[in-house]
């Protein structure tokens, strides 16, 4: 069997990204592909999965032989009081790390990518390699962008018109997909918006991949605690095809929560 | 595919393996095969005919009715949920469940949403394609019967009772639940409230086994499953100097644990008649058969869904029907209990 207990990493950078998120790059050396997230573990509180906001992993070649090495970037809202504890870690500082677990992104080179909030993070290192595509970034209000530096580039809504377009990137979509240029729509964000999304791609005949969020416990699919119509979130997903979603009765309907029970969307 | 004309690799990180994921394809099977695997694996237990014997342990998958219809369309014989008491819980902080190399270690804490919700859940089970057990749990006995008598009503082909939970303060072992005294006590209230078969399930590497599996059969239950994970176990991260488990300690399953379930299940075939759910560290068909050869009616699975993903079942039925064809062994009553022979 595989080994997957978590193994402890110092954080070795951190930034904050807008007002509400903070981005820490472990001293973490994984494969990985875009949209794979890690558990972090923080010894005798809790452990939550975080997408991999940024990977990098080279081979150095010394005097006797080659070795690997690189560095994830995570990128952490502070939402609850373990979020909160993780994003309020400083450089120096170490956390439990297991994975890459889950399936990640497949890769078309005519994509485009609508992000909401922190979704932006997931997608953040598939962005980084598909310069071209555009990307449609929602927020609430200017305070709260994320990567404004590091994908210049982004075309801008806020909820509140506090800066760029005032509204959802969801409204400019289906003009977007009208163009004809677009073959695959990658998202990730507040469940709401990404059930647009799947509907809009449905529509327009594009192909989508959704990635979800959902309470995590074992990461490897064994304790069935984030299933989605019989979708295992952690080892299926998090990353599903939006077509397979978009006949899901559970997607952007219901979650479980820690006990297992369901919530309702309100 | 990847055009280098539009974008870069920028950070090397795309593999065959990313652009095509490798999905584990199965080797078509003719119709006579799969005619003959049916006849090969065909089992009874609590009165029910099932395609194969490979149960779905409890505690895994068994969250939702949508995942249990997955793992029977994958080819298990039977699914066990995810234990049920009368109110929710959440269970015990992550982690919770680690695969540690020679196993799996998990203090899940017994996380589900109660009674009331389960109903819900579980109110028809008529699309999950092969029977249900029910898992259910108390503090005391007289809890035992509320929800044995709930799930009366229900769907479910068998009862399973836990009394070996290693690792939850109020159940199973940490509760002494796994005495013969309250075996028979808990099965009281239970059978009076329900007419469903029950089964125990004992604590592996137990010292009072025997007596166990004596008040079982004498408080009426149909069969026992052997074993429940072995605990507790922790496991300690040196350089966090912590325990990995949000709870400390946790139950060790997967296969450091199946010795001790085959050990348990010949133990109980050699002492009686009882069916047995053989439980423990199986992960391919040559594990399956070692238990049956034990004397095991049913096979449960659990660990091996880390290892092998829900196709775990499909697998591992058709590398217990290759290792049938192959020594010319037409079905599982010719093996069962073939290790007791003298």
């Amino acid at each position: 069997m595989r080994n997957d207990l978590p193994k402890m990493c110092r954080i070795v950078e951190r930034q904050e990204q807008g007002n509400s998120c903070v981005a820490l790059t472990l001293d973490y050396c994984c494969d990985f592909t875009p949209g794979q997230f890690l558990m972090i573990w923080l010894p005798g509180v809790d452990e939550k999965p975080f997408s991999i906001s940024k990977h990098i992993r080279e081979t150095v070649v010394t005097y006797d032989g080659t070795m690997e090495q690189g560095i994830c970037e995570i990128t952490v809202k502070r939402l609850g009081p373990v979020s909160e504890r993780i994003a309020n870690l400083r450089v120096g500082d170490s956390v439990g790390v297991r994975g890459p677990h889950g399936r990640g992104y497949s890769w078309d080179s005519d994509g485009c990518f609508v992000a909401g909030g922190v979704g932006l993070a997931a997608m953040a290192p598939l962005i980084a390699i598909m310069s071209r595509a555009p990307i449609l970034y929602g927020e609430n209000t200017a305070e709260q962008l994320m990567f404004l530096y590091r994908f210049p580039k982004m075309r801008i809504f806020t909820v509140d018109g506090s800066r760029g377009e005032k509204g959802f990137p969801t409204d400019a979509l289906p003009a977007l997909l009208a163009e004809g240029k677009i073959k695959k729509v990658y998202t990730c964000g507040p469940e709401i918006m990404m059930t647009k999304v799947v509907k809009i791609c449905h529509e327009a005949g594009v192909a989508s991949e959704v990635s979800l969020e959902r309470y995590m416990k074992c990461a490897v699919g064994v304790c069935g605690q984030c299933c989605m119509d019989g979708l295992r979130v952690c080892a299926d997903g998090p990353v599903f095809d939006g077509e397979q979603l978009f006949n899901a009765k559970d997607f952007g309907f219901r979650k479980l929560d820690k006990s297992g029970t369901w919530v309702m969307r309100r | 595919m990847h055009d280098p004309e539009n974008d870069e690799n920028v950070f090397g990180c795309w593999s065959d393996d990313f652009l095509s994921p490798k999905e584990k394809t199965l080797r078509e099977e003719t119709p006579q095969e799969r005619e003959e695997r049916a006849q090969m694996l065909k089992t009874e237990i609590f009165g029910r005919t099932l395609r194969s014997p490979l149960i779905l342990a409890s505690g895994i998958l068994g969250t939702t009715k949508s995942l249990l219809k997955r793992v029977g369309e994958m080819g298990a014989g039977a699914v066990t949920i995810k234990s049920i008491s009368i109110s929710p819980r959440s269970g015990h902080p992550n982690p919770v469940v680690l695969a540690f190399g020679p196993g799996m270690i998990n203090a899940v804490g017994y996380s589900n949403p109660g009674l009331e919700n389960a109903c819900a859940e579980y109110a028809d089970l008529s699309d999950v394609p092969c029977p249900v057990i029910g898992s259910l749990i108390g503090t005391q006995p007289e809890e035992f019967a509320v929800v044995a008598s709930a799930f009366d009503k229900l769907d479910f082909a068998a009862l399973e009772i836990p009394v070996s939970c290693p690792h939850t303060p109020g159940f199973g072992k940490m509760a002494r639940q796994d005495t013969p005294e309250m075996v028979l006590t808990i099965l009281k209230w239970v059978r009076a409230n329900t007419t469903k078969p029950v089964f125990i399930k004992v604590p592996a590497a137990a010292q009072n086994l025997s007596e166990l599996v004596a008040a079982a059969r004498e408080g009426g239950a149909c069969g026992i499953t052997a074993v429940n994970t072995i605990g507790p176990g922790m496991l300690i991260n040196i350089d966090a100097r912590k325990p990995y488990l949000g709870f400390g300690i946790g139950g060790v399953s997967g296969p450091a644990l199946k010795p001790l379930a085959v050990a348990a299940t010949y133990a109980i075939a050699a002492s009686c008649d009882i069916p047995i759910i053989g439980t423990g560290g199986v992960m391919t068909g040559e594990d399956a058969l070692e238990l049956i050869m034990a004397g095991a009616v049913g096979v449960g699975v659990g660990t091996a869904v880390i290892e092998r993903g829900i196709e775990a079942f499909e697998l591992i039925a058709r590398e217990m029907a290759d290792w049938m064809r192959a020594r010319g062994v037409k079905n599982l009553d010719e093996i069962r209990g073939a290790a007791h022979a003298k």
